[in-house]
């Protein structure tokens, strides 16, 4: 007999909630079966089996389950514990789910939003079914009222972002960059390869080409005094399509062609639509680039996600008066880093190369023409 | 447990406690066991007491009531409900008659078993719900099995009353499991409240405070509770299930008092539109507490169309608990 446990998935969450048992209570499962998905506040992620037998469930699904907890047990077949072992109860396809087998229907859930009640003071309501009614009777009338609470993934964020405040020592360089060669680039590059491509693909292309040169930007900090340097850039990219804020990874992005990392990103973007991110795509990073080019912003600072050393901010593109040209396309480029690890002269450094490659694209695009294989 | 292997149990303790119980019908020898498994074990441990018949519904009803009218239980089983027509003369002209036809009243312990029902794609002439067809036939009984009541007490108990009886037995509710312990699931309980009938009840909270009643035949168990479900947490509409087990002859008189203080009582079944138990149930319901009804009895029931083979067509015509959960929500929700 062996229990089946769940991994740690994050640093973020202190619990996670299985979705949906992939093998049935009482089903035989063999060595590397995918047994369940799990659901943290970001990403899905499959448990997988170690070893052969027959799974008895121990909690059901939509039931949340903490890092390390027991949510199964695999049994030899005909095994007495596997006849001891209650069966779990019947998960049902009605709208149940909450951790603690709470069941709110759907008019009482609507009204809990509307009016801002949370989960443990319903909990506290002690009745078995919540309903409107319940809501009503502990004051909330529908009307707007002034509280809300959190999203499971932005209270993910809420943490990160805590955490990052509190315990990296930031500071701030922003370089102007003359983008117009980029733009035009981007847009031969775009034709070219007929993938969807601007400057924010560019600047993953860019940003990973520096990975050599400038190695503690793309290090994690173990200690105050030391950093762990990585092999590969690795290079975060923020994806906020509404559905809240998710930084999917591009894996040693030195390595890919501009086409490939443009299918990358525009993968990303479809997932963020559409989809679950899988919790592989969102961990690794070591080098995060946030994405601020709307019309019109001309700054912004990014937070430093905890075990990196420094994030980058793509504002809009403005056009400004050029004594040559008449007018030119500039976008503002911030880098904020952890002071510990990178120094302000450090940091100039390093903007200055992505200034020099952006404004002379085409040596970049050269460079990550197709390789020979 | 399934409701199957319930039944198939039922079948077994039958034999262990009868000795002169047969059984007959088409492909029921083991290793066989019967189109639906139900018979399964039985020709092996009782050998010389199950008896493999040719195709003819007619021949094999008239014999097992020929063993009847002469004091030998046995039970017929119709591999598809929809061929129990080619048995309607010997059930209505022959078994159900014969109890009274001779001046006395006889014996005659007959249980005709009738797999029936849609779900599976079988198509026109095998999906039918024909119970409608057989009510009202002075001397026959018609039962349904559910998982609320158990086939056990079920079976000894036709066979003991010893007058000609079906069971309707629907083919999606075998590999369906038996409620037990009074739990139908998390959410809603079970139990039998009206002594002398074997009405189940299903309901959550307090059944005397629910929106309404819905009655049904076992078969549409699992289907309605569905819809309870749904229609509790997304309408917040509470709803009592009755279930009998003995369609016919139907006596509504113990539900009354609780169908008084309900706003609204719903009949469900798979029939097809026309003529329906339904429609019996209803009629007895009116004619009784008419002017305490808030609205009349509604009919749940399928379309009024042959039953398709293509599953997508089946589903258009068959009661699903969409069906039913439309219905319930509409009446509430205008």
């Amino acid at each position: 007999m062996a229990d089946i446990r769940v991994p740690k998935l994050n640093n973020n969450d202190d619990e996670y909630i299985l979705s949906e048992w992939l093998v049935g209570d009482g089903e035989p499962v063999k060595a590397d079966d995918a047994l369940a998905t799990i659901e943290t506040s970001k990403a899905d992620a499959d448990v997988i089996c170690a070893e052969a037998g027959v799974l008895r469930h121990a909690i059901a699904a939509g039931a949340s389950c903490a890092p390390g907890s027991m949510i199964g047990q695999v049994f030899e077949p005909g095994s007495p514990g596997l006849a001891e072992t209650p069966r779990v109860a019947r998960p049902d396809a009605a709208d149940r789910g909450d951790d603690d087998g709470l069941i709110i229907t759907a008019p009482a859930r609507a009204l809990m939003e509307r009016s801002g009640v949370g989960l443990d003071v319903v909990r506290r309501l002690g009745v078995k079914v919540v309903r409107q009614a319940d809501i009503e009777r502990l004051g909330a009338s529908g009307e707007a009222s002034s509280t809300r609470e959190l999203s499971a993934a932005q209270r993910a964020v809420a943490k990160t972002v805590i955490r990052s405040h509190a315990t990296i020592p930031s500071a701030y360089t922003v370089v102007r960059v003359d983008v117009g060669a980029a733009q035009v680039e981007a847009r031969r590059q775009a034709r070219l390869l007929r993938k969807l491509l601007g400057l924010p693909e560019l600047l993953v292309a860019v940003v990973s080409s520096l990975h050599s040169a400038f190695p503690l930007f793309f290090a994690s900090p173990m200690d105050e005094y030391t950093a762990q340097l990585s092999d590969e850039p690795n290079v975060g990219v923020t994806i906020d399509i509404g559905k809240g804020l998710y930084v999917p990874v591009v894996k040693n992005a030195a390595q890919l062609r501009l086409a490939e990392i443009a299918e990358v990103l525009t993968g990303f973007r479809l997932t963020a639509a559409s989809g679950t991110f899988r919790a592989a795509a969102l961990t690794g990073g070591n080098m995060t680039i946030t994405l601020h080019n709307e019309a019109d912003i001309v700054l912004a600072i990014p937070i430093i996600q905890p075990g990196q050393t420094c994030a980058l901010a793509l504002a809009g593109t403005q056009r400004e008066a050029d004594a040559e040209a008449g007018t030119r396309a500039v976008a503002n480029i911030g880098l904020a880093y952890d002071h510990r690890f990178i120094n302000g002269r450090d940091a100039i450094i390093f903007l200055q190369a992505v200034k020099k490659a952006l404004e002379s694209p085409a040596i970049l695009t050269k460079n990550r023409m197709p390789k020979l294989s | 447990m399934r409701v199957a292997e319930n039944l198939n149990a039922a079948l077994h303790a039958a034999f262990e406690s009868n000795q002169d119980l047969h059984l007959l019908g088409e492909d029921v020898l083991d290793p066989y066991g019967g189109a639906f498994k139900i018979t399964k074990g039985l020709s092996d441990r009782f050998p010389d007491r199950i008896l493999t018949t040719p195709i003819s519904e007619s021949g094999l009803v008239g014999v097992a009531a020929g063993m009847a009218i002469v004091g030998t239980p046995a039970i017929a089983e119709i591999m598809f409900s929809d061929f129990a027509a080619l048995a309607f003369d010997q059930l209505v002209n022959f078994a159900s008659k014969s109890v009274t036809m001779y001046g006395r009243h006889l014996a005659l312990p007959l249980l005709v078993r009738c797999p029936t029902g849609a779900g599976r794609g079988y198509g026109p002439t095998h999906s039918q719900s024909l119970q409608k067809h057989f009510i009202g036939a002075p001397g026959l009984s018609l039962y349904e099995i559910s998982p609320c009541h158990d086939n056990g007490e079920l079976i000894s108990g036709i066979l003991s009353r010893a007058t000609p009886a079906m069971l309707f037995e629907d083919k999606i509710l075998y590999t369906q499991q038996m409620f037990a312990a009074g739990r139908a699931d998390d959410l809603f309980s079970y139990d039998f409240p009206f002594p002398g009938t074997d009405i189940a009840r299903v309901f959550f909270d307090d059944p005397d405070t629910a929106d309404c009643v819905i009655i049904a035949p076992g078969g549409m168990v699992y289907r309605t509770l569905q819809a309870m479900h749904d229609l509790l947490l997304e309408h917040e509409i509470s709803c009592t299930l009755l279930v009998p087990a003995r369609l016919y002859p139907f006596n509504a008189e113990p539900l009354l008092p609780a169908l008084r203080k309900t706003a609204a009582i719903f009949v469900a079944e798979e029939s097809t539109a026309g003529g329906t138990w339904g429609g019996e149930v209803a009629q007895q319901v009116h004619s009784r507490i008419w002017k305490e009804l808030k609205q009349p009895v509604t009919l749940i029931h399928s379309a009024d169309s042959i039953i398709p083979t293509a599953a997508h067509l089946e589903r258009q015509v068959i009661v699903r608990d969409s069906t039913i959960r439309q219905a319930v929500a509409g009446s509430f929700h205008g």
